[in-house]
């Protein structure tokens, strides 16, 4: 069975992003997670299984290395949880695992998870650090984050013509949403101005065309359309779920 | 299948968030012949999309007391 059309989202919880030092991982799980199914009007028992999105386990001191955060953060019983990460996408990932389980028949209803603790880190710099002391020997060696996506913002200004001037108004009208947004990280407009005489992280980017280093989570409740039909206040499913 | 040693600049960055040695310079390279190479630039050269550059063997670190080597990219001067 396909996931589009087959996987609904019926309910969904974020916490507050920002700098969380007086938040535990453990804290932020449980509070997107509880605010998810109460959302969705779904008790902690009807969940089958779970997925957990975490990319830095080892800034929480491991706790996020497995499935098994989720039931301590919690107190559920024995439920399946499954860990997955994928760099930046880990989030996605775990909507993903949940969403095929669902449309495999496996389970009707699931949790995905992101959550993220990026701050408690130090020095600062350790976390890029660890990126290029722990990369593949040779391939690897050089590459950050904002250095490949600077790759890609560089050939796409040559193939498109698009300027920094436009990147730039991304990053203003990414803050000015924000501004709206009672959770956001950071909360006050910036003028065009402020993003290209910002320094830069790897050229051609700035720092206010780069994503901040942000603690937080996220939850969507995930249900089979029929749990969906026959239980859920309100739902949404996708129409595809990927394309070329 | 031998991969050529030179080719054309697809893209590149000066990276200042790398954090051993200053800014890191990386390209990519379509190679003449098929094949991409992603790394790093030797020295801080000016690049631009399209500039015809060269793999040259370099020292890409020196990990536990013994250097290296590997492909690094310099700007071609037989062809621009």
């Amino acid at each position: 069975m396909p996931i589009a059309g087959e996987v609904a989202i019926v309910g969904a919880g974020v916490t507050r992003f920002g700098v969380l030092h007086d938040r535990s991982y453990l804290d932020l799980i449980a509070e997107a997670s509880f605010a998810a199914l109460e959302d969705a009007g779904v008790g902690l028992g009807q969940v089958d299984a779970a997925w957990l999105g975490t990319a830095e386990p080892w800034t929480a001191g491991l706790v996020g290395d497995s499935g098994a955060a989720v039931a301590e953060a919690l107190r559920s019983g024995p439920m399946p949880v499954t860990r997955v990460s994928n760099f930046c996408t880990s989030g996605m990932e775990a909507v993903r695992g949940a969403a095929m389980a669902i449309a495999a028949g496996e389970y009707e209803v699931c949790l995905a998870i992101g959550a993220e603790k990026m701050r408690d880190v130090t020095p600062r710099g350790s976390l890029v650090a660890k990126t290029a002391e722990h990369t593949h020997p040779t391939i690897a060696k050089g590459r950050t984050a904002p250095g490949q996506f600077a790759l890609l913002a560089r050939r796409y200004m040559h193939e498109y013509g698009a300027t920094v001037e436009d990147l730039a108004e991304v990053a203003v009208k990414n803050h000015d949403h924000a501004v709206l947004n009672p959770k956001a990280h950071f909360r006050k407009p910036i003028t065009k101005e402020q993003v290209l005489a910002a320094p830069r992280v790897a050229e051609p980017l700035g720092v206010f065309d780069c994503t901040p280093t942000t603690d937080g989570a996220a939850v969507l409740v995930l249900a089979s359309r029929s749990w969906a039909e026959r239980h859920a206040r309100r739902y949404a499913s996708s129409k595809v779920s990927a394309s070329r | 299948m031998r991969l050529a040693r030179t080719g054309r600049v697809v893209t590149f960055t000066r990276d200042h968030v790398y954090p051993l040695g200053g800014p890191m310079s990386m390209t990519v390279v379509d190679l003449d012949g098929g094949g991409r190479f992603y790394g790093q630039t030797a020295g801080d050269v000016p690049l631009e999309i399209g500039m015809g550059v060269r793999l040259v063997p370099r020292v890409l670190h020196r990990g536990g007391g013994l250097p290296h080597y590997f492909w690094k990219v310099v700007p071609d001067a037989d062809r621009r």
